[in-house]
């Protein structure tokens, strides 16, 4: 497959993990961000926001990545927010009903700053 | 004797040889009768206290006999050197040379303890004279015996004279017999003559013994011995038969037939030449043999390596073997291999060293850089020279590196060390380098193999996922009087759970479900399978497309992995009522028109399988559309929205739409053919993804409450 993907964590405020994805997340790539986001959650990170403004393209596959890991981090007291989708993959998500099961922001900022401050 | 040599072809050898038998047989009878005439009338002469030859008739039957025995030795050597050996190997010399010093040994010692008793040369007595022929014809056998495999041996590696050579020894043999039978001065001067002048020619016959120099030092040594002892045997009959003239061996080789015993001598003279000759180059060809036993050793291991190679069910028991078989070869003190991947290197075999050394091994950065880093079969001498402060060179003094590759990329590497300095020599690394470009060879292929077989599994899953996904779909059309329907499936490359079916609700309607299981392969076609049991089950009960969806999602929520989710599109045909009912699970949206008027029809809902049924039932809505004779609606899924060409552009909704707009369609299936039109005309033949599924549905002319129209003229 000639698509590319390519996944970037980086730490943000309020003690959240921005993950930018870029590329094509499809059935050959869903198995990377799999990866990448149990790698995050099992080191202690449950304040996830997805950073999609990199991303062209998302496949079936690729959504039920995010389904994976969102009840282990709401019991764990944090959430998975979705930011800066492109138009095309946000009418995936919006097609799907999905807007149910996640929150979606349009900008990283936005999603950051919707988590609840923590107490220091 | 040369004649049968000759290798004729085809029809004409088998003919020959036909030949050759039929003279061979009828010579042996003929001899055999000959033979066994002369003896009992030799026999029957000295038993009458008479010499031989006193009769008139024995003289010419003497002759006879004498003459069918000369030639019958004459057939044997004759086809005995016709079988040609194919080469000159260890065995057959070894055989001869044991056979004719036992044979020659066991004769002279029954002949010298018998009491024979002989008169002016002539056994007396019939015991005598039986005897004495007994140990004539086996002294004449045994010579003959052993000349006839020194011819072979001659003759399978010859020389361009080595036939003419031969055919000149025979000649002078015969005159050294015939001279020697007339037993006059003169006759005794020529047959010497003869004598010194057929070992001349035996001596250059024998000019050269290549093949003991290709013998390994085991075999040299055995056939030294072997030699020596036939040197021994032919040295005694020599002086038994050719000097001691009253032996009882030379006497009854003499009596037996006239000039016979000068031919013995002769052909023991040649034998004796032969071994000495055979010693000689068997000694001079000794100090070589560590060469040639490493030459051998050499092409046996690599032999036996590209049997290993073939053998070895997986790389790590190849490279055990690998590793045991080189130290052997190169006679180092130890070995061991190594492998790397992305977690650093891992020792995969040890031989003659114990794995927890090799592993020790491993914190020496200024050795494993040594290891790691070069490129092509290294050879470190003194590794104390080269790494004075390693703690490794306390042990290992001389290492030789093999490096492994696959896939053009560093694999791994084979070490040999020997405990002292300078214990390799420059064929150690030749050899080491050929292991392992042979090993090299092997990983690429078992990689190869690997990759391909992974390729089968996923062919034939493939094969099972589109068996299954087939036998799910509806075989026929549901097209009725009432509504016309239609639907294809076409999958992908790679599976996708792509599925229709035709339904029918509680309230009779019919309807059309269209479902996409996220995933591929056969764990999609197993949720496939899942899908179609629970929605014909749900259907008959079912009030419309949201309830059907609702008892859907609440029968499969939970029982599905996390990861997979179901959409599905559900339409509710009401023919009577003239609307069409629709549900939509996270589907894609439908395509319908009424009238001129196309649009997608989008109703809020999301797909099955994520949420349970408390939130999930709020979702989802049903929005019904009014529908009027040859209205169409189409559902599809996203292997149709996502349908890319070459260069990996989507296909718009807008000409999806375009083209129902622009359809004056006759029936479903002519939407549906429409439909995939469009789809091969974007795509220009590249491959698609996902599964294409379609359905399309037409409402009838004339509302069905009224009889069909009468067909138009």
């Amino acid at each position: 497959m000639s698509a590319s993907f390519s996944v970037t964590p980086r730490p943000a405020e309020r003690h959240t993990v921005v993950v930018s994805v870029a590329g094509q997340l499809d059935a050959h790539t869903a198995s990377d961000l799999e990866t990448a986001l149990y790698g995050l959650i099992t080191d202690g990170s449950n304040r996830l926001v997805i950073d999609f403004a990199g991303l062209d393209y998302i496949s079936s596959a690729g959504l039920g990545v995010f389904m994976v890991f969102i009840e282990q981090v709401r019991s764990a007291g944090g959430d998975i927010k979705l930011a800066a989708m492109q138009p095309k993959v946000a009418m995936v998500f919006d097609l799907l009903g999905f807007q149910v099961l996640f929150e979606m922001y349009p900008t990283v900022d936005e999603a950051i700053h919707a988590f609840p401050e923590v107490a220091a | 004797m040369i004649k049968f040599t000759l290798d004729i072809d085809g029809q004409d050898a088998t003919s020959e040889r036909n030949v050759a038998t039929t003279v061979a047989v009828l010579s042996s009878i003929t001899g055999i009768v000959g033979l066994l005439a002369y003896i009992l009338m030799r026999i029957w002469a000295t038993a009458g206290g008479r010499a031989l030859g006193d009769s008139w008739l024995e003289i010419p039957v003497w002759l006879a006999a004498s003459i069918v025995v000369v030639s019958m030795i004459y057939l044997f050597v004759a086809l005995s050197v016709r079988r040609r050996m194919s080469d000159v190997t260890f065995e057959p010399v070894a055989s001869a040379l044991s056979i004719y010093a036992i044979a020659t040994l066991a004769l002279l010692l029954v002949s010298a303890l018998l009491p024979l008793r002989f008169v002016d040369g002539m056994p007396q007595g019939w015991l005598s004279t039986l005897v004495a022929t007994i140990i004539a014809v086996g002294v004449i056998a045994v010579t003959i015996g052993m000349v006839t495999a020194v011819i072979r041996i001659l003759l399978t590696r010859p020389h361009s004279s080595t036939r003419r050579l031969l055919v000149a020894i025979a000649c002078l043999l015969v005159v050294t017999w015939l001279a020697s039978a007339f037993s006059d001065d003169m006759g005794n001067m020529v047959s010497a003559l003869a004598l010194v002048a057929g070992s001349i020619l035996t001596l250059i016959t024998i000019r050269r013994l290549t093949w003991v120099v290709t013998l390994t030092l085991d075999k040299k040594l055995r056939l030294l011995w072997l030699a020596i002892c036939g040197a021994f045997a032919v040295i005694v009959a020599f002086t038994q038969i050719g000097f001691v003239d009253d032996s009882v061996a030379a006497q009854s080789v003499s009596s037996f037939i006239n000039g016979a015993r000068s031919v013995v001598i002769a052909l023991n003279l040649y034998v004796l030449i032969f071994i000495v000759r055979l010693l000689g180059a068997t000694i001079a060809a000794l100090p070589n043999s560590r060469i040639v036993d490493r030459r051998s050793n050499e092409v046996e291991s690599l032999s036996y390596l590209t049997r290993l190679i073939t053998e070895s069910a997986t790389v790590d028991e190849l490279l055990t073997s690998v590793t045991r078989l080189s130290q052997g070869v190169c006679r180092a003190h130890g070995a061991w291999c190594e492998t790397y991947d992305r977690d650093g290197a891992h020792v995969v075999a040890t031989h003659l060293v114990h794995p927890s050394y090799v592993m020790s091994l491993q914190g020496d950065r200024q050795l494993q850089r040594i290891i790691m880093e070069c490129t092509t079969t290294t050879r470190i001498d003194d590794l104390r020279q080269r790494l004075p402060s390693t703690v490794a060179a306390h042990i290992m003094c001389s290492i030789i590196v093999v490096p492994l590759v696959r896939d053009h990329q560093r694999a791994g590497s084979l070490v040999l060390f020997t405990t002292v300095p300078y214990g390799f020599d420059r064929d150690d690394v030749r050899l080491a380098a050929a292991f392992g470009d042979t090993v090299s060879v092997a990983l690429d292929q078992a990689r190869l193999s690997e990759v391909s077989r992974e390729r089968e599994r996923m062919h034939r899953e493939f094969e099972m996922a589109t068996r299954i996904q087939a036998s799910l779909l509806p075989a026929a059309s549901a097209t009725t009087a009432e509504v016309d329907v239609d639907a294809v499936m076409m999958p992908a490359s790679e599976v996708g759970g792509d599925y229709f079916d035709y339904i029918t609700f509680a309230n009779g309607h019919r309807g059309v479900i269209i479902a996409d299981v996220a995933g591929k392969g056969v764990p999609a076609a197993l949720y496939m399978a899942t899908l179609k049991g629970v929605v014909l089950a749900a259907a008959r009960t079912s009030l419309g497309p949201a309830d059907l969806l609702r008892r859907v999602n609440a029968t499969l929520f939970g029982s599905m992995e996390r990861s997979t989710y179901i959409t599905i599109a559900c339409v509710e045909i009401d023919t009577a009522g003239q609307t069409l009912t629709l549900a939509r699970a996270g589907h894609t949206p439908a395509i319908v028109r009424t009238g001129a008027d196309v649009h997608t029809v989008c109703p809020p809902g999301m797909a099955i399988g994520i949420v349970g049924p408390d939130r999930f039932d709020g979702i989802i809505v049903e929005q019904s559309v009014p529908v009027g004779p040859g209205d169409i609606c189409l559902l599809t899924t996203d292997g149709v929205t996502e349908r890319r060409n070459g260069s990996r552009t989507e296909i718009s909704l807008d000409r999806i739409t375009a083209c129902i707009a622009e359809l004056r369609p006759r029936t479903a299936a002519d939407v549906v053919r429409s439909v995939l039109h469009l789809l091969d005309d974007h795509a220009q033949g590249a491959e698609a993804h996902d599964d294409i599924t379609i359905a399309a549905i037409v409402m009838p002319q004339q509302p069905t409450t009224e009889p069909p129209p009468p067909i138009l003229s």
